[in-house]
């Protein structure tokens, strides 16, 4: 009796206890409204001025519009919150405002905003993120929809950065708490409002119902918009697949290829901004006796990898093997330069003649893609280049390079998702402690291509400038990067040119 | 008792100061911070300012000495990349962490005692075999795979539990299971091997000459007796949750702790890292000085000793 009774209650129990269970459901989905984005990072601070992650570019692209918009699948910049702009001389820039566009406290959008948010982020005593915006050096309002924008030195990439990353927020927004931070809730003209952060676990955002008709972003469809920070990649697709996610992205090609067959879920692959390379120490930074130093020992080194094989069997997706130290994309980035093909005899007789006949031993620096790392090593290793892997981090590897201490480093760039190639060159041919080229002449063209706001003349210098790294092999550029989405079926969104997913584009179906 | 408790306060005071250093020293060696809270695009004026600004120029001794005069106050300082105190950051990630931590040490007792006590109820037979080998199994599992393997099974297979996160309870229930399965093996295996011991004493032959209930003469006489090294035992395991809760948190989205350590290191939080690794060595160094003192406590023998 007492036996029976105890079966039957935890019998209930246990059938109380899955029901209850069950029916907590995901708020994820076209059933709700709700679209929910998985990213790998956590954002230290929403304003995309305080911060360089890709959470930070999504999530800035949702609640805020800069002056300009880059379209994401053509790369064309169009006009945004500026109705119109014009360079009236190499250093200074001018907008006609739009009229009617309101932030989402209701206020309406005036030049008094866009002078207050460019002056404050270019001050140079606020510590912002990337130092472009320091080449601004006022910002002058003509009238209440019109502002000049007055540069230190001729920068013509301008135009693409306020494409791309600057917001425009309301006058007043940085003093109430020194700057804009997770602790207050703020206040853009973007087509979703930023309505919560979850401390560490992500962002609430619902559709801006009074965003303006003429933005080049669309109007927003879906109702609300949810930003979870998931880290592991392995989760992400488990609630992809459950229904709790509805999108991810930056996933792997092996787990893209076993998803594709998955009807529970929709596979894409997208184009990336970002590249990937090998950067030799042809400066002799490491020392006199730098192997590098030879120009036959860097191009035995571009003919012993196997590009295109790292591309197939690894990288995948729409990832292309790349010729020069840019992505095809960006303005400037011409292909016809020097080709490297594999030529691993090539390369032995190469390195032959630079009097390495045995080959020589040396260090790789990285922090990225291990098995691409081992590929290229077995590659080297076969031709007579022994590499021992020196694998840290970003920091540590720009430390080591402070230090003279790197001969081979292999990594990526994602050009802050920028279509010009100003966003990559001028970085790494600097003549300072990321440069390992050291070339006077390819700095100086380089310089001269950042500097006109002259089209031809930018095209005519980044030209010489790539053929000249290509020439000299001082990178051997490796493939351009692919990106893979996973999504619910019931979602349809834009693959955009740059790898970034503009969430604001999404529809359900 | 009280010779005994002062003197392991004070080692436990030391181990706390060697720790603090090491875990400054080793971080501060380990890569330049200014590069990394400079970010990716900075220049080298830029990193050179954020130098000089954080005080990183300065040399490390004196670093340390000023970041522990103000630790020492309550204020560890700013983390660099969630810009707010780091005490905060710790006030908000502590609740999921202890939560996870307080349902898996009571997951882990609840199975390890009673499979002990069943194991070596029947020593050597088919039962024991059975509990053993549950041990080694659950010892012997990677903790990452086990958690994966649990969402597959009930997420995706039998959609009961949600994946990843830490809005209600049923978010703790499989982080909860592969913690304290982790931590089952140890107390299980004690509880078996001091239960053996103990019911091989006169007083236990004793109870039962008197014709006591076996029920009774386990729970009661037994058992009372048994888990006192057990209890030390808990307490390290207690420790180890803490800590090991790294992997966990991040399989399962669990903004704790540990999740806070794993973001971190990777954008080099300098001042999040030092008080993450600082507080997990603390509370180790609390709960084993506990262990400690409920050991000498209990038994004479030790504090005499």
């Amino acid at each position: 009796m007492f036996k029976k009774r105890f079966i039957s209650t935890a019998l209930v129990l246990v059938l109380s206890m899955i029901f209850a269970l069950g029916i907590q459901t995901a708020n994820a989905g076209k059933k709700n409204d709700t679209l929910t984005f998985a990213t790998k990072g956590d954002l230290g601070n929403v304003d995309k001025n305080f911060n360089t992650s890709r959470t930070g570019m999504l999530v800035q692209r949702l609640f805020t519009d800069g002056l300009l918009y880059t379209d994401p699948v053509t790369m064309k910049i169009k006009p945004a919150l500026a109705a119109s702009w014009k360079w009236i001389n190499a250093k200074l820039l001018e907008f006609e405002l739009r009229k009617g566009v309101k932030f989402h406290d209701g206020s309406e959008m005036t030049a008094d905003d866009v002078v207050y948010t460019l002056s404050y982020i270019s001050d140079p005593a606020v510590k912002t993120k990337g130092s472009y915006l320091k080449k601004i050096d006022r910002v002058e309002k003509l009238s209440p929809y019109k502002v000049q924008v007055h540069l230190k030195v001729p920068y013509p990439t301008m135009i693409n950065r306020l494409a791309g990353g600057v917001s425009i927020y309301k006058k007043g927004c940085y003093e109430k708490n020194g700057n804009l931070s997770q602790n207050i809730n703020p206040n853009g003209t973007g087509p979703y409002r930023l309505t919560k952060i979850l401390d560490g676990k992500g962002f609430v955002f619902e559709k801006f119902e009074d965003y303006y008709k003429e933005s080049p972003k669309g109007q927003p469809t879906i109702g609300k918009i949810v930003i979870r920070i998931i880290k592991e990649m392995n989760t992400q697709v488990a609630e992809v697949l459950s229904g709790g996610v509805d999108w991810i992205f930056q996933v792997p090609s092996d787990i893209a290829d076993s998803l594709a067959s998955n009807p529970r879920v929709m596979v894409e692959t997208g184009p990336s901004m970002r590249i990937k390379f090998l950067r030799m120490d042809a400066a002799g930074r490491t020392g006199d006796d730098s192997p590098f130093k030879k120009l036959k020992v860097r191009q035995a080194v571009s003919h012993a990898v196997n590009r295109e094989e790292i591309v197939n069997q690894l990288v995948k997706g729409s990832s292309r093997v790349i010729h020069s130290a840019c992505r095809p994309i960006q303005f400037g980035c011409i292909q016809d330069v020097k080709r490297y093909d594999y030529n691993p005899e090539k390369a032995r007789q190469l390195l032959k003649d630079a009097g390495y006949p045995n080959g020589f031993e040396t260090k790789l620096f990285s922090f990225m893609d291990r098995p691409i790392l081992e590929t290229i090593m077995n590659d080297l290793a076969v031709v007579g280049i022994k590499v021992t892997l020196d694998y840290s981090t970003w920091p540590s590897l720009v430390s080591a390079l402070g230090k003279d201490n790197v001969p081979l480093t292999f990594h990526g760039w994602g050009s802050s998702s920028l279509a010009d190639v100003d966003a990559i060159l001028p970085f790494f041919f600097k003549l300072n402690a990321q440069d390992l080229a050291m070339d006077q002449e390819v700095t100086d063209l380089i310089k001269a291509g950042g500097s006109s706001a002259n089209p031809d003349v930018r095209l005519k210098n980044y030209n010489k400038a790539l053929k000249l790294i290509a020439e000299r092999a001082y990178w051997l550029p490796m493939f351009s990067d692919t990106m893979n989405y996973v999504s619910s079926n019931d979602l349809e969104f834009v693959s955009p040119q740059d790898g970034l997913p503009r969430l604001f584009l999404a529809k359900w179906k | 008792m009280l010779i005994y408790t002062i003197k392991r306060a004070l080692l436990a005071t030391l181990v706390a100061l060697t720790v603090s250093m090491l875990t400054f020293g080793l971080l501060h060696l380990s890569s330049d911070p200014a590069v990394a809270l400079a970010g990716e695009d900075a220049t080298e004026e830029d990193i050179q300012m954020v130098r000089v600004d954080y005080g990183f120029d300065k040399p490390l001794p004196v670093q340390y000495l000023a970041w522990l005069t103000k630790a020492l106050q309550g204020d560890l300082g700013t983390s660099f990349y969630f810009n707010i105190p780091v005490s905060k950051l710790l006030q908000q990630r502590l609740p999921v962490t202890l939560t996870l931590g307080a349902c898996s040490l009571v997951f882990a007792i609840l199975s390890a005692v009673p499979l002990g006590v069943l194991a070596a109820m029947r020593p050597n037979t088919k039962l024991d075999r059975f509990c053993l080998t549950l041990a080694v199994s659950a010892q012997a599992m990677p903790a990452f795979w086990f958690g994966l393997m649990l969402i597959v099974v009930f997420c995706l297979w039998f959609p009961l539990l949600p994946v990843s996160g830490s809005d209600t309870w049923q978010h703790f229930v499989m982080p909860t299971i592969v913690v304290g399965t982790n931590a089952m093996p140890a107390i299980m295996r004690l509880t078996r091997t001091g239960m053996l011991d103990v019911l091989a004493t006169d007083y236990i032959r004793t109870a039962r000459a008197k014709g006591l209930r076996p029920k009774t003469v386990l729970l009661k006489h037994a058992l009372r007796n048994a888990v006192i090294p057990v209890i030390a035992v808990i307490g390290v395991q207690a420790g180890y949750m803490m800590g090991g809760s790294v992997i966990i948190e991040t399989v399962f989205g669990l903004n704790g702790l540990g999740l806070l350590a794993y973001e971190s290191i990777m954008y080099f939080d300098l001042a999040c890292m030092e008080a993450v690794v600082l507080l997990l060595c603390f509370v180790f160094i609390i709960t084993t000085f506990a262990a400690d003192i409920m050991n000498a406590w209990l038994d004479p023998r030790i504090r005499i000793g």
